[in-house]
Protein backbone atom coordinates (compact mmCIF):
# COMPACT_ATOMS: atom_id res chain seq x y z
CA UNK A 1 0.00 0.00 0.00
CA UNK A 2 2.78 2.64 1.42
CA UNK A 3 4.99 1.48 -2.00
CA UNK A 4 2.06 1.92 -4.02
CA UNK A 5 0.98 5.53 -3.40
CA UNK A 6 4.80 6.18 -3.53
CA UNK A 7 4.78 5.05 -6.52
CA UNK A 8 1.36 7.11 -8.01
CA UNK A 9 2.70 9.78 -6.18
CA UNK A 10 6.51 9.50 -8.27
CA UNK A 11 4.98 8.71 -11.66
CA UNK A 12 3.64 12.46 -11.51
CA UNK A 13 6.99 13.31 -10.46
CA UNK A 14 8.29 14.24 -14.40
CA UNK A 15 5.06 16.76 -14.20
CA UNK A 16 5.87 18.05 -11.04
CA UNK A 17 9.06 18.91 -12.11
CA UNK A 18 8.79 22.47 -13.30
CA UNK A 19 6.69 23.37 -10.60
CA UNK A 20 8.90 21.66 -7.88
CA UNK A 21 12.45 23.74 -10.26
CA UNK A 22 10.37 26.81 -9.63
CA UNK A 23 9.63 26.12 -6.33
CA UNK A 24 13.44 25.76 -5.34
CA UNK A 25 12.67 22.18 -4.23
CA UNK A 26 13.52 18.54 -5.35
CA UNK A 27 13.55 17.92 -8.57
CA UNK A 28 12.21 14.50 -9.09
CA UNK A 29 13.36 14.25 -12.44
CA UNK A 30 16.67 15.02 -11.66
CA UNK A 31 16.15 11.93 -8.47
CA UNK A 32 14.88 9.48 -10.58
CA UNK A 33 15.88 9.59 -14.33
CA UNK A 34 19.64 9.60 -14.32
CA UNK A 35 20.18 6.15 -14.86
CA UNK A 36 23.88 6.74 -16.12
CA UNK A 37 24.97 9.15 -13.37
CA UNK A 38 23.86 6.50 -10.91
CA UNK A 39 25.42 3.33 -12.42
CA UNK A 40 28.79 5.74 -12.83
CA UNK A 41 28.45 6.88 -8.68
CA UNK A 42 28.56 3.48 -7.04
CA UNK A 43 30.21 2.08 -9.83
CA UNK A 44 28.26 -0.43 -11.37
CA UNK A 45 28.87 -1.22 -15.12
CA UNK A 46 25.64 -2.79 -15.84
CA UNK A 47 23.58 -0.08 -14.28
CA UNK A 48 20.62 -1.94 -13.33
CA UNK A 49 21.65 -2.25 -9.97
CA UNK A 50 23.63 0.68 -9.36
CA UNK A 51 20.08 2.56 -10.41
CA UNK A 52 18.09 0.66 -8.04
CA UNK A 53 20.21 1.04 -4.90
CA UNK A 54 20.76 4.99 -6.05
CA UNK A 55 17.05 5.56 -6.21
CA UNK A 56 16.21 3.84 -3.21
CA UNK A 57 19.18 6.39 -1.57
CA UNK A 58 17.59 9.32 -3.18
CA UNK A 59 13.70 8.55 -2.02
CA UNK A 60 15.31 8.69 1.27
CA UNK A 61 17.12 11.97 0.70
CA UNK A 62 13.49 13.09 -0.88
CA UNK A 63 12.07 12.47 3.00
CA UNK A 64 15.15 14.12 4.20
CA UNK A 65 14.67 17.24 2.49
CA UNK A 66 12.43 20.69 2.53
CA UNK A 67 10.91 22.32 -0.27
CA UNK A 68 11.21 26.49 -0.04
CA UNK A 69 8.93 28.12 -2.06
CA UNK A 70 10.95 31.01 -3.32
CA UNK A 71 10.21 34.02 -5.77
CA UNK A 72 12.38 35.04 -8.57
CA UNK A 73 12.55 37.83 -11.18
CA UNK A 74 12.27 36.54 -14.69
CA UNK A 75 16.05 37.96 -15.55
CA UNK A 76 17.20 35.67 -12.18
CA UNK A 77 15.46 32.70 -13.66
CA UNK A 78 16.49 33.40 -17.04
CA UNK A 79 19.93 33.79 -16.15
CA UNK A 80 19.84 30.20 -14.18
CA UNK A 81 17.98 28.62 -16.89
CA UNK A 82 21.52 29.96 -19.41
CA UNK A 83 23.76 28.19 -16.66
CA UNK A 84 21.71 24.85 -17.17
CA UNK A 85 21.33 25.15 -20.52
CA UNK A 86 24.96 25.30 -21.33
CA UNK A 87 25.39 22.60 -18.57
CA UNK A 88 26.50 23.80 -15.71
CA UNK A 89 23.59 21.95 -13.71
CA UNK A 90 21.83 19.50 -14.56
CA UNK A 91 18.83 21.20 -13.51
CA UNK A 92 17.31 24.37 -11.89
CA UNK A 93 16.97 22.99 -8.95
CA UNK A 94 20.39 21.79 -8.94
CA UNK A 95 21.80 24.87 -10.15
CA UNK A 96 20.02 26.78 -6.99
CA UNK A 97 20.96 23.97 -4.56
CA UNK A 98 24.48 25.08 -5.92
CA UNK A 99 24.65 28.45 -5.51
CA UNK A 100 23.00 29.03 -2.45
CA UNK A 101 25.48 26.27 -0.48
CA UNK A 102 28.48 28.14 -2.83
CA UNK A 103 27.18 31.71 -1.09
CA UNK A 104 27.14 29.92 2.15
CA UNK A 105 30.64 28.72 2.13
CA UNK A 106 31.73 32.28 1.05
CA UNK A 107 29.79 34.48 3.70
CA UNK A 108 30.95 32.64 7.25
CA UNK A 109 29.76 36.16 8.53
CA UNK A 110 26.07 34.90 8.57
CA UNK A 111 26.70 32.44 11.04
CA UNK A 112 28.92 33.81 13.72
CA UNK A 113 27.31 34.75 16.89
CA UNK A 114 26.90 38.19 18.79
CA UNK A 115 30.26 37.54 20.54
CA UNK A 116 31.81 40.64 19.24
CA UNK A 117 29.36 43.26 20.07
CA UNK A 118 28.96 40.96 23.54
CA UNK A 119 32.06 41.66 24.45
CA UNK A 120 31.79 45.30 23.72
CA UNK A 121 28.81 45.53 25.78
CA UNK A 122 30.66 43.88 28.75
CA UNK A 123 33.64 46.39 28.49
CA UNK A 124 33.59 49.59 30.06
CA UNK A 125 34.22 52.52 28.79
CA UNK A 126 37.30 53.84 30.94
CA UNK A 127 39.38 57.05 30.24
CA UNK A 128 42.98 56.86 29.01
CA UNK A 129 44.19 57.61 32.52
CA UNK A 130 42.39 54.71 33.71
CA UNK A 131 43.46 52.10 31.17
CA UNK A 132 47.16 53.82 31.73
CA UNK A 133 46.47 52.35 34.87
CA UNK A 134 45.49 49.08 34.29
CA UNK A 135 47.90 48.97 31.64
CA UNK A 136 50.72 49.53 34.57
CA UNK A 137 49.56 46.86 36.60
CA UNK A 138 49.38 44.84 33.66
CA UNK A 139 52.37 45.00 31.45
CA UNK A 140 54.30 45.16 34.70
CA UNK A 141 57.86 44.13 34.17
CA UNK A 142 57.07 42.63 30.95
CA UNK A 143 57.43 44.48 27.46
CA UNK A 144 54.72 44.80 25.21
CA UNK A 145 56.61 44.63 22.21
CA UNK A 146 58.05 41.18 23.69
CA UNK A 147 54.02 40.70 24.55
CA UNK A 148 53.11 41.06 21.36
CA UNK A 149 55.80 39.05 19.91
CA UNK A 150 55.56 36.18 21.45
CA UNK A 151 51.86 36.25 20.81
CA UNK A 152 53.09 35.95 17.11
CA UNK A 153 55.04 32.84 17.71
CA UNK B 1 52.41 61.93 7.07
CA UNK B 2 51.17 58.60 6.71
CA UNK B 3 52.11 56.31 9.41
CA UNK B 4 51.50 52.65 9.45
CA UNK B 5 51.08 51.59 13.57
CA UNK B 6 52.08 48.30 15.04
CA UNK B 7 50.09 46.90 17.66
CA UNK B 8 53.19 46.76 19.84
CA UNK B 9 52.67 50.90 19.47
CA UNK B 10 49.14 50.81 20.56
CA UNK B 11 49.95 49.19 23.48
CA UNK B 12 53.00 50.35 24.60
CA UNK B 13 50.82 54.08 25.03
CA UNK B 14 49.25 52.59 27.98
CA UNK B 15 52.31 50.54 29.53
CA UNK B 16 54.10 53.29 31.21
CA UNK B 17 57.25 50.76 32.65
CA UNK B 18 57.69 50.30 28.27
CA UNK B 19 60.97 52.26 27.68
CA UNK B 20 59.27 54.21 24.95
CA UNK B 21 56.23 54.56 26.68
CA UNK B 22 56.16 58.38 26.33
CA UNK B 23 57.08 58.51 22.38
CA UNK B 24 54.10 56.22 21.51
CA UNK B 25 51.87 58.53 23.71
CA UNK B 26 52.94 61.13 22.43
CA UNK B 27 52.71 59.86 18.32
CA UNK B 28 49.36 58.77 19.49
CA UNK B 29 47.75 62.18 20.70
CA UNK B 30 49.25 63.75 17.85
CA UNK B 31 47.11 61.15 15.37
CA UNK B 32 44.14 61.82 17.95
CA UNK B 33 44.57 65.43 17.28
CA UNK B 34 44.67 65.11 13.70
CA UNK B 35 48.37 66.25 13.43
CA UNK B 36 49.46 63.02 11.69
CA UNK B 37 47.26 60.20 9.90
CA UNK B 38 47.56 56.56 10.66
CA UNK B 39 46.60 53.53 9.41
CA UNK B 40 46.55 49.67 11.63
CA UNK B 41 45.60 46.11 10.54
CA UNK B 42 42.39 44.99 11.75
CA UNK B 43 44.87 42.22 12.70
CA UNK B 44 45.84 44.96 15.35
CA UNK B 45 42.53 44.44 17.18
CA UNK B 46 42.84 40.57 17.98
CA UNK B 47 46.42 41.47 18.56
CA UNK B 48 45.14 43.70 21.27
CA UNK B 49 42.74 41.58 23.03
CA UNK B 50 45.21 38.52 22.25
CA UNK B 51 47.97 40.30 24.30
CA UNK B 52 45.74 42.30 26.88
CA UNK B 53 44.09 38.70 27.47
CA UNK B 54 47.41 36.95 28.17
CA UNK B 55 48.67 39.69 30.42
CA UNK B 56 45.81 39.57 32.03
CA UNK B 57 46.52 36.08 33.37
CA UNK B 58 49.49 36.84 34.37
CA UNK B 59 48.66 39.89 36.67
CA UNK B 60 44.97 39.00 37.06
CA UNK B 61 45.90 39.72 41.07
CA UNK B 62 46.90 42.95 40.26
CA UNK B 63 44.48 44.17 37.99
CA UNK B 64 41.36 44.71 40.68
CA UNK B 65 37.71 44.05 40.38
CA UNK B 66 37.78 43.87 36.35
CA UNK B 67 37.72 40.00 34.81
CA UNK B 68 39.64 38.95 31.84
CA UNK B 69 36.98 40.42 28.89
CA UNK B 70 36.49 43.37 30.36
CA UNK B 71 39.91 44.02 30.39
CA UNK B 72 40.40 43.14 26.59
CA UNK B 73 36.95 44.52 25.86
CA UNK B 74 38.30 47.43 27.43
CA UNK B 75 40.96 48.28 25.61
CA UNK B 76 39.66 46.96 22.42
CA UNK B 77 36.99 49.67 22.22
CA UNK B 78 39.43 52.26 23.24
CA UNK B 79 41.17 50.82 19.99
CA UNK B 80 38.34 51.16 17.95
CA UNK B 81 37.63 54.42 19.23
CA UNK B 82 41.29 56.31 18.53
CA UNK B 83 40.52 59.05 15.90
CA UNK B 84 41.84 59.51 12.50
CA UNK B 85 42.95 56.16 12.78
CA UNK B 86 42.14 53.87 9.86
CA UNK B 87 42.27 50.12 9.89
CA UNK B 88 43.06 48.32 6.96
CA UNK B 89 40.71 45.23 6.12
CA UNK B 90 41.79 41.69 4.34
CA UNK B 91 40.30 42.49 0.85
CA UNK B 92 38.37 41.28 -1.38
CA UNK B 93 39.38 37.57 -2.48
CA UNK B 94 42.29 36.94 -4.98
CA UNK B 95 42.06 33.53 -6.56
CA UNK B 96 45.72 31.51 -6.46
CA UNK B 97 45.12 29.11 -9.26
CA UNK B 98 47.98 26.38 -9.08
CA UNK B 99 47.27 23.33 -11.81
CA UNK B 100 43.37 22.54 -11.96
CA UNK B 101 42.86 23.72 -7.82
CA UNK B 102 41.55 26.91 -7.10
CA UNK B 103 42.07 28.75 -3.71
CA UNK B 104 40.71 31.47 -3.04
CA UNK B 105 42.55 34.30 -0.45
CA UNK B 106 41.51 37.73 0.71
CA UNK B 107 43.89 39.89 -1.01
CA UNK B 108 45.61 40.73 2.27
CA UNK B 109 46.67 36.78 2.22
CA UNK B 110 48.29 37.43 -1.12
CA UNK B 111 50.18 39.89 -0.66
CA UNK B 112 51.77 38.01 2.52
CA UNK B 113 52.57 34.98 0.76
CA UNK B 114 54.38 37.46 -2.06
CA UNK B 115 56.13 39.22 0.94
CA UNK B 116 56.39 36.44 3.01
CA UNK B 117 58.32 34.41 0.21
CA UNK B 118 61.08 37.14 0.21
CA UNK B 119 61.40 38.32 4.16
CA UNK B 120 62.24 36.04 6.61
CA UNK B 121 59.65 37.63 9.15
CA UNK B 122 56.61 35.74 11.20
CA UNK B 123 53.41 35.06 9.92
CA UNK B 124 51.39 38.02 11.82
CA UNK B 125 54.76 40.25 10.73
CA UNK B 126 54.10 39.67 7.61
CA UNK B 127 50.56 40.24 7.87
CA UNK B 128 51.07 44.18 9.27
CA UNK B 129 53.91 44.23 6.52
CA UNK B 130 51.19 43.12 3.71
CA UNK B 131 48.95 45.26 5.58
CA UNK B 132 50.75 48.39 5.32
CA UNK B 133 51.43 47.53 1.68
CA UNK B 134 47.56 47.55 0.70
CA UNK B 135 47.41 50.90 2.71
CA UNK B 136 49.50 52.30 0.12
CA UNK B 137 47.08 51.05 -2.55
CA UNK B 138 44.10 52.00 -1.07
CA UNK B 139 44.86 55.86 -0.36
CA UNK B 140 46.72 56.01 -3.29
CA UNK B 141 50.30 57.43 -1.30
CA UNK B 142 52.63 55.36 -0.05
CA UNK B 143 52.85 54.74 3.81
CA UNK B 144 55.64 57.44 5.18
CA UNK B 145 56.59 55.28 7.99
CA UNK B 146 56.08 52.21 9.57
CA UNK B 147 55.98 52.71 13.29
CA UNK B 148 57.17 49.27 15.67
CA UNK B 149 59.21 48.11 18.36
CA UNK B 150 59.00 44.76 17.29
CA UNK B 151 62.80 43.20 17.29
CA UNK B 152 62.65 40.95 14.75
CA UNK B 153 61.33 43.43 11.62
CA UNK B 154 63.59 46.30 13.29
CA UNK B 155 66.28 43.73 12.65
CA UNK B 156 65.76 43.76 8.94
CA UNK B 157 64.36 47.12 8.32
CA UNK B 158 66.49 47.49 5.39
CA UNK B 159 65.12 44.81 3.30
CA UNK B 160 61.38 45.01 4.63
CA UNK B 161 61.78 49.11 4.22
CA UNK B 162 62.25 48.60 0.61
CA UNK B 163 59.82 45.76 0.08
CA UNK B 164 57.42 48.18 1.92
CA UNK B 165 58.49 51.27 0.54
CA UNK B 166 58.64 53.13 3.30
CA UNK B 167 60.95 53.74 6.51
CA UNK B 168 60.97 51.32 9.62
CA UNK B 169 61.25 53.06 12.74
CA UNK B 170 60.72 53.15 15.98
CA UNK B 171 58.55 56.17 17.78
CA UNK B 172 61.71 57.72 19.25
CA UNK B 173 63.28 57.83 16.06
CA UNK B 174 60.00 59.21 14.94
CA UNK B 175 60.36 62.18 17.22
Amino acid sequence: MVFGVLGAWLGCSRLCGVYSSFCLGIDFSEILFHEQDSAEALGDRRGTKGLCIRNVYNLVMVFMEEIITSRFSEELVKKVDQAVSRGHFKSRSEALRVIIEEYLKEHPELFLGDGVQELMAKAPVLRDEELEQIGSKLFKGISVAKLVAEGRG
Amino acid sequence: MLLYLDTNIILARYAPDEPQHDEAKDLLNKIEEGELSAVTSILTLVEVVCATSRAYERFADKVGSLGREEVAGAFLRRVVNIRNLGFIPMGGEVSVNVMKRRVKLPALFAMALEMGSKTGVKTLDTLHLASASIASRIYGHKIDCFVTLDEDILKRREDISGLIESRVLTPAEMV
